[in-house]
Parts: C-alpha cells; sequence; structure tokens
C-alpha cells in the first residue's frame, strides 16, 4: 500500500516536472541571457557586418570584407569551444561558419575577383581577404586538430568544410578571361 | 453419518472445536482415525497460537504463501524477506512455523489442501501469484532514485551559472545569420529596407524576451543595437529611395515604427527598473527615426 502511493506520488511529480519543461525548441528566458552572454561578440560583429553589407550589396568587394570580423570572431570562439571540449558549441558555430562562408563570404570574393581586373589597386585588399580566409581555414584545422576534439564527426565536418572552403577560394581567386591587366 | 472428508472439512472451517456441528461431533464420536486427526489438529492449532507472531513484511508474507502452496516448500527451506523486519528473529520464527506446518501436512496432505481455503486466508491465498509491484518494490525503488536523481539534474541544468548546463542552440544568432545572408542577396533597397527592418524586430523581440530575468546590462546593449540598425541601417537604405519605392515602402515603414515607439513606452511602465530606461531609448529611437524618414520623405504624413 506504502510503496504504491509513493509510485503515485512520484508518477505525479514526473508529470508535473515534465509539463512545466519548455519544447524542444523554446528557449527559457534565463537561457537566453546564458546564449545572449556566450554569442553576444559574434552577434555584434554580425551587425556591424550586416550594416556594412547594407550600405555595399552591390559592391562585392565591400561586401567580402563585410565578413572579414565575423569570421574571425567565429573562428576565435569555435577554437575555444573546442578547446573546452563543448561539441555542440562547436557543432552550432561551426554550422554558423559554414553558412556565412558558403552563402555570404566566399560568393562575394568571386564576383569581386571577376570584378578587380589585374593589377587594380583593389587588387591589393582582394588578396588581403583571400589571406584572411586562408588563415581561418589553416589556423582552425590547426586548433581542432590540437584539441580533444580532434578525432570526433564535428571535427570531421570542420575538416571537410575547411577543404572545400580551400579549394572554392582557389577556384574563385583564380583570375578568369575576363579579368584584364589594370593600365 | 458424514463422510470422513466432510467432517474434516468442516473442523477446518470451523476454526475452532466450539463451534464444531454436531454432526461433526458425532462424526468424531464413531471415527477412531478422525479422531485421532481432530487431536493432531488441535496441538496444531494450539502450538500455532503460542508462537509469537513474526514481525514480516508484506512481500515476505506473500512469498511464503506462494512457496508453501505453489512450489512445495521444504520444512527446511528458509524464507528470506526483503522487507521491514527480516532478520535472525523473523527467520527462526518462521523456520518452527515451516516445520510445524509442514510436518501436520505431510501427515495428513488434507490440512494443506483445505488451510488455503479457510476464511481468515482468503486474503492471502486467493491470488495465485504475488503482484508484480510486491515482488518487484525494490526494482522500483531503484528506479525512483533515478527518476528522482534525473529530475533533480534537470533542475540544477536549468539554473544559470551552473556547470553542467547543456544550453540549446542559440535562436538569435541562428536568426542574425539567416537575415544577414538574405541581405546579401538583395537587390535593391527597398529589399535591404524589408531586411533591415526585420533585423529590427529580432534585436527588439530580444529584449522583450528577457527584460524580466536581465540585470539591465544586456538589454541595454541590444536596445543599442536596435538603435544602430534603425538610424545607421534603415534611415541610410531609405534615403536611396527612387520616388516609386518610397510611396511603397515608407508608409508601412513609418506606421511600423510609430508602432513600435508606443510599444516600448507601454513597455517600459511593465517591465522591472532595470529594464525600463531600455525601453524608453527604443521607443525615442523608433519616434526619433520615424520623425527623420517623414523629413526624408519631404515633409507629407
Amino acid at each position: 500500500m506504502i510503496h504504491r502511493t509513493v509510485i503515485m506520488i512520484l508518477l505525479l511529480l514526473l508529470c508535473n516536472f515534465l509539463s512545466a519543461q519548455p519544447g524542444p525548441l523554446e528557449v527559457t528566458p534565463v537561457q537566453r541571457i546564458k546564449l545572449f552572454e556566450k554569442n553576444a561578440s559574434i552577434i555584434d560583429k554580425l551587425l556591424d557586418g550586416s550594416l556594412k553589407l547594407a550600405k555595399s550589396t552591390n559592391e562585392p568587394l565591400q561586401a567580402s570584407d563585410s565578413y572579414r570580423q565575423t569570421l574571425l570572431e567565429l573562428e576565435d570562439q569555435i577554437k575555444k569551444a573546442a578547446g573546452h571540449g563543448d561539441r555542440s558549441r562547436v557543432r552550432e558555430l561551426s554550422g554558423c561558419l559554414n553558412n556565412l562562408m558558403n552563402r555570404g563570404f566566399l560568393p562575394a570574393l568571386g564576383k569581386a575577383r571577376k570584378r578587380v581586373s589585374l593589377g587594380h589597386p583593389d587588387e591589393k585588399q582582394l588578396f588581403e581577404l583571400r589571406d584572411v580566409a586562408d588563415w581561418i581555414t589553416n589556423d582552425l584545422e590547426k586548433n581542432i586538430r590540437d584539441s580533444m576534439l580532434a578525432s570526433t564527426d564535428e571535427a570531421t565536418d570542420i575538416y571537410q568544410s575547411l577543404q572545400s572552403y580551400r579549394q572554392t577560394l582557389k577556384e574563385k581567386m583564380t583570375p578568369g578571361v575576363e579579368q584584364q591587366p589594370h593600365h | 453419518m458424514i463422510s470422513c472428508k466432510l467432517a474434516r472439512n468442516k473442523i477446518l472451517k470451523a476454526l475452532t472445536p466450539d463451534t464444531l456441528t454436531d454432526d461433526v461431533r458425532d462424526h468424531l464420536q464413531h471415527c477412531e482415525k478422525c479422531e485421532a486427526w481432530f487431536t493432531g489438529y488441535l496441538r496444531l492449532n494450539s502450538a500455532i497460537q503460542q508462537r509469537r507472531k513474526p514481525i514480516v513484511s508484506e512481500s515476505v508474507k506473500t512469498t511464503f504463501l506462494y512457496r508453501f502452496l505453489h512450489l512445495g516448500l521444504s520444512a527446511d527451506s528458509p524464507i528470506v524477506g526483503t522487507g521491514v523486519g527480516t532478520g535472525v528473529g523473523t527467520e527462526v520464527g518462521l523456520n518452527d512455523t515451516q516445520k510445524i506446518q509442514g510436518d501436520a501436512a505431510n501427515k495428513h496432505p488434507m490440512l494443506l489442501q483445505s488451510s488455503a481455503n479457510l476464511p481468515g486466508r482468503k486474503q492471502e491465498s486467493t491470488s495465485s501469484s504475488p503482484s508484480l509491484l510486491s515482488r518487484y518494490w525494490p526494482l522500483g525503488l531503484v528506479a525512483a532514485t533515478i527518476l528522482i536523481g534525473f529530475m533533480a539534474v534537470m533542475q540544477l541544468s536549468s539554473q544559470p551559472g551552473n556547470p553542467i548546463a547543456v544550453l540549446p542552440e542559440d535562436p538569435l544568432l541562428k536568426r542574425v545569420v539567416q537575415l544577414n545572408l538574405e541581405l546579401s542577396a538583395t537587390k535593391t533597397p527597398s529589399e535591404r529596407i524589408d531586411k533591415l527592418v526585420g533585423l529590427s524586430n529580432t534585436i527588439y523581440d530580444e529584449m522583450k524576451g528577457i527584460a524580466k530575468v536581465d540585470k539591465g546590462d544586456q538589454i541595454n546593449k541590444l536596445s543599442k543595437w536596435y538603435q544602430r540598425i534603425i538610424q545607421d541601417g534603415i534611415v541610410d537604405s531609405v534615403s536611396e529611395l527612387n520616388e516609386l519605392e518610397r510611396e511603397k515602402v515608407l508608409k508601412p515603414l513609418l506606421n511600423q515604427l510609430e508602432q513600435r515607439s508606443l510599444e516600448a513606452q507601454q513597455f517600459a511602465r511593465e517591465v522591472p527598473p532595470q529594464s525600463v530606461k531600455s525601453f524608453q531609448n527604443a521607443a525615442r529611437d523608433a519616434q526619433s527615426v520615424s520623425e527623420k524618414i517623414r523629413i526624408l520623405k519631404g515633409g507629407t504624413s
């Protein structure tokens, strides 16, 4: 009798506990605060970049430059998360990096390469941005390989993405036939 | 005269010699075997009455009865219980009782058969086996302990500053990344304004989301972001609109900014003191930007 009552009470407590939990997509205000603390620096750079981007969507070189600070900040945060062995954060941030690289930075850089003729003064900025992307891919790979996550699924995904960035960068930065030497 | 079987059954049902019926008494007077059996029964009954009743838990009693009735319990079989009251004293008491009952059962098999039907023991012997709850309640106890532990971990993990907290993905970061990518795909100032308004709404919604729990620092930062987006982003993009786009875009934009200003003023009256200033600033900024846009529009309302 007693253990039946105890089990009933436990079941009621469980129901009450589960009903009070947020759904899988809900984030509680307390969690929002924690997430904000962690991601404020990235969002800050993203907003800066977005405002620059809003002024330069038709200027690919400036558009690709608007990603510079955000990508560097993201890379730094991924390294830190990998250093702490925080797999879920590494997965989340590398997803953001992937999106911004593949859909924002690299396409804009490719367009910029097509617009900037060989030897044009803007080429210096173009090469600078290419070097930033190179540095990010190499530094991130080195840090992930040295981290405790080196042989995890997250790390494997990152290595593949980095390899893909290198390939895309190589293709997009190779001058095409339309690039004429600047005089 | 009644048969031996019926007489013995009636004796077992009567429980005490005082309540024996006349036909049973008559039978006992004429049947030596039954008289001897009855004498043994009385001795057994008396011995049982004199035994100190062991203090055992429900599970021990149920296990004992189950084995006694169904598994052919021998007189030497120890009954090992897991409940309250099990121990040396209890085990000895049980074994003694078993021996008496075992001996009696060996001599008079019917006693064993009939004892299950005694009214006083009906509740214990009617079930064919002990209930699962009774047999496996230690497992239930382990499960309950695990459950309580799990609930405690979940509760702790939801508290800020706890190292075991596992945070979900950040919807704000995801949304800002998404809007940035959408912004990069825009071709016209009106499309850009649309995305920047989306960005400002995202930041304002975040302000509302944390207003009641924030200590003031983060909501202040959010209100500054909101200001940057609408003052630097939207106003600049508005100045790039051509006449046709102005007609189409500015009216709903002004309505939205004015609505936002009123809403933020209202919110400033409802949020905790540390968040009031941020909402007042957001209200003022939305109002100020809407005035700038009116000027850009040409002063018409």
